[in-house]
Parts: structure tokens; sequence; C-alpha cells
């Protein structure tokens, strides 16, 4: 008896553990005046591990380089699996003298983060609260964007534009004694699993109609490892299609 | 006795085929579950149960929700055991050195529950329950003692077959995907293992202690067992643990 309550202890360390993983999903419901998103221009794709380990250096830009570089293709390899065209426009790319990028899409990529940060997706009677279906909201009215990016969905063949980015923390470790006395194979277990917080976000404007129809944000427990990406990064991609 | 469980697996194979299908089709209709990549078939094989079982434990995984998979499987054990024959040991100093053998084929059925919303399904920690259930064959020894006249006592060997087996698992554990294919699986759990042996006696009893030579109470779990499950049933309560390795089919 002793060792199920033991067991019944364990699993709810567990369980309270489990629930540090969030996805948060706010989109506009389609209309039939809207193209479908088959084609989007990825906005200079943010990428950071932050390291607050004391042992360690606060950055490790090496295999910053390399996961970077993974991010990108991640993105691109997952959209086309999606059956989504994705150009990605990376400043690394750009010179000073690129002035295409700095007065057209910089401002836009601005202009996309302060109107998904000030305002709220919203229903037609005005209300916050989703449609909720999943965990995934369904809203009538997304964030207004400034109205004179229109011309950009000419110029790059598509109205729809992407604020996308990975951000990876990784924690001092935290002891976990409580944990090793409750059932030693998994404390023991604990302290070889990594402390960290991983965020994606993607935020999608529709520059035609001024808005933005589409906002995600996930935070996972887990390294940034191509694993993980790929999982993230296609599911992300096949729920914006479902739109 | 690779052949032996090929030969019931094929017996049951339509069966199976029309649960994978149904499973897939289902899978497949429903939006919400993206898989890995949009794969969320998985055949896998368990390593350990070759070492600690003498058996295979192989079966197919269906992510179908966001945060569920179903994993249906067959797993055959072949598992020798020390028999403690008390009588026999104090007429000749020692335990006897043949092992019992519980050999057993049964069909699983195991629900997964993964803890994060935010990665779907096949892949991270996960809580799992299920069950199993099967026929087992039991062969040991039974040393009939007699004080009065000791030249007329019989060791004698015994096989019971087609004991309905059944299997209760739950526990944790946690599904890695490397190189977008190749698929780990490490779980730990609670098992209990049940063995119908009632219908199996000559007498009808209803506090008989089935325990059979003191080994019975270690069917089921494949590390360790605490004890027997119930005085009324001879199978056993204890930890399993499995690590298998798959591949994401489709």
């Amino acid at each position: 008896m002793k060792v199920l309550i033991r067991i019944f202890w364990l699993f709810g360390l567990m369980l309270t553990g489990a629930c540090s993983s969030t996805m948060q999903v706010e989109k506009t419901v389609t209309k039939k005046s809207e193209k479908p998103i088959i084609s989007m221009v990825s906005l200079n794709p943010d990428f950071e591990i932050i390291t607050s380990s004391a042992n360690s250096t606060p950055r490790e830009y090496k295999s910053i380089n390399k996961q970077e570089i993974f991010f990108k293709d991640a993105l691109l390899e997952n959209a086309t699996k999606n059956g989504l065209r994705l150009k990605i426009l990376n400043a690394n790319n750009f010179d000073n003298q690129d002035a295409n990028y700095f007065k057209e899409l910089a401002p836009l990529k601005r202009e996309i983060m302060r109107a998904s940060y000030l305002q709220d997706f919203i229903t037609n009677d005005g209300e916050v609260t989703p449609k909720d279906k999943q965990g995934i909201g369904e809203f009538e009215r997304g964030p207004i964007i400034a109205s004179h990016y229109s011309y950009l969905a000419k110029k790059h063949e598509t109205p729809y534009f992407a604020v996308q980015g990975l951000t990876s923390h990784k924690k001092p470790r935290e002891e976990k004694y409580l944990l090793l006395f409750a059932f030693p194979p998994l404390g023991i277990a604990s302290f070889f699993y990594p402390e960290v917080d991983t965020y994606f976000y993607n935020i999608v404007a529709d520059v035609e109609s001024s808005k933005i129809v589409y906002k995600e944000i996930r935070k996972v427990n887990q390294l940034a490892n191509k694993s993980n990406m790929n999982a993230i990064i296609f599911d992300s991609f096949r729920i914006m299609k479902g739109k | 006795m690779l052949i032996l469980f090929m030969n019931r697996v094929l017996k049951h194979s339509r069966v199976i085929l029309f649960t994978l299908v149904m499973l897939s089709s289902w899978a497949s209709s429903y939006g919400q579950s993206s898989g890995y990549q949009g794969k969320r078939v998985i055949a896998k094989i368990d390593l350990l149960s070759p070492l600690v079982n003498r058996g295979i434990d192989a079966g197919i995984e269906v992510a179908v929700f966001r945060r569920m998979s179903f994993y249906l499987g067959t797993s055959y054990s072949n598992k020798k055991y020390k028999q403690f024959l008390e009588d026999y040991k104090f007429r000749n100093g020692s335990y006897p050195i043949e092992r019992s053998r519980i050999r057993d084929l049964q069909g699983e059925l195991i629900l997964k529950v993964f803890t994060s919303r935010a990665i779907p399904a096949p892949k991270g920690s996960y809580f799992f329950l299920g069950g199993g259930v099967g026929t087992a064959d039991i062969s040991g020894n039974d040393f009939l003692h007699n004080n009065a006249d000791p030249e007329n006592e019989r060791y004698i060997s015994y096989l019971n077959t087609g004991i309905l087996s059944n299997k209760y698992k739950f526990g944790f554990g946690y599904q890695d995907i490397i190189k977008g294919f190749i698929v780990l699986d490490f779980d730990i759990g609670v098992t209990l293992g049940s063995l119908s042996v009632r219908g199996q006696l000559e007498d009808d009893c209803d506090n008989c202690n089935f325990l059979f030579a003191g080994f019975t109470n270690k069917y089921g779990p494949n590390i360790y067992s605490f004890s027997e499950w119930a005085k009324n049933n001879p199978g056993g309560l204890g930890l399993s643990a499995h690590i298998r390795i798959g591949f994401l089919l489709f």
C-alpha cells in the first residue's frame, strides 16, 4: 500500500510539472473574400538562446549560429511540407545600402509586433473571449495595422507577412530532492534533464486588409533542437493553413 | 519460438489489420492531430523484452488526437522462474534446480496521454493506461510429501495450458523522434498481472492460495514484483519498464 501511495504521489508531481507547456493560438475566422494562405514572407526570423546558468558564458555564439541556420531551414522545410511558399527575408544578408528592407519591411515588422502587443483579437461583440476550438481561439476581428503597407502585397506577390521567432532560455538547475526521495530512479533522471524554456511565436499580418490574422505563442520545457523545432513549426503551419 | 509467435499473430492478423485501418482512418480524418511532421503511425519493438521476458513485444502506435495516441501490440513471453518448494527443500536441502515456465501470448491496447499540447503526439512525455489479454501455459513441478511414508513421496511435473491471462498497466514515459523517422520510447509503470487458474483446479475454492511454488506472483511486472496481486489471484503487482525502438511510418 505504501508503494502505491508513493507511486500516486509521484504521478501528482509529474502532472504538476506537465502543466508548464502551453500553447495559445488566436486567429480570425476565414471569410470567403480572403485569400487562403499559400504564400508568405517571413520578416527576418528571430533566434535567441539565453543562458543564465552561472558556470556558462552568457552566449554560445558557435552553437547559436548552427541552430539559427537550422531554425530557418526548418521554417522552409516545414512550410513546403504544408504546401506553403515561404520566402525568408534575412537581415544578415542586407547591407546598409539596402534601403528597401530598412524603409519598408523593418517598419512593417515593428508595426506587426506593436499591434499584436497592444491590441487584442475580438469577436463582433467586442469580446476577447475566444470561440475556443481545442485551445485555438477564433475571432471575427484581429489587431489593426497601418494601411500604408498594402502596396507590399503586389511587390512580394502575397498579402501575408509573418514575424516569427524562437527564444530558448537555459535556466539554472533546480535540485529536485523531493522527487529524489519520492522515487529515486526519476529523481536521478531529473538531474540530467535540461532546465530550459523554449518559446516559439508566429504572427501573420494581411497587409491588404491591414490586420493581423494569426497569432501564436508556444512554450515548451525542452531544448531548441532539430526534433523539437520540426514538431513545433510543422504543427504551427498546419494550424495556420487550416485558417 | 519466433515461428510459434508468428503463427499466433497470423491467426489474429485480420482483427489486428482491421483495428489498425480503423485507427489510421480515424487519425487522418481528425484535424487536430498533426503528428510529427504529418506522420502519425509508428511501428516499434521492445528491446528489453528478449532480455527480461525471453520474448517479443511489438506493435503499432497511432496518434489520434493532439495529446493522445493508441498503442496496439502483441507480446510474447517465455519466462522461467525459480520454484520455492518448501517440502522439497525440507527433504533435499535446497529448492529444485528445475525452473518453472510461464509461456504467455497477449494482445495489448494502451492509451497514451501526452503532457504537452505545444508539441503534438506522438512526441514528448506521456502517461499511459492500458492492458492486455491472452492465454498462458504454466509448466512446473510439485513435491507431494508424505511424512508417514517417505518412500511414496513424489516429485511431479505439471502443465496447465490455455489459462486466461490479463495485464493492467499504468505509468509514464518519454518518446523522442530522431532524424525524422527513428523513434525511441522509454516507459516505466505499475503492472498488475492476472492468471485465471480457478477453472484449472480440481477443487473449487473461494479462499485458496493460488501461488504455484511461490513464483506466479512474479507474473506481470518485468522489472520487480512487490507482491502477489491478491490471495485469490496468482498474478503479481510490480514495476515494469520498456525501451522501445521504432520507425515513424506515415
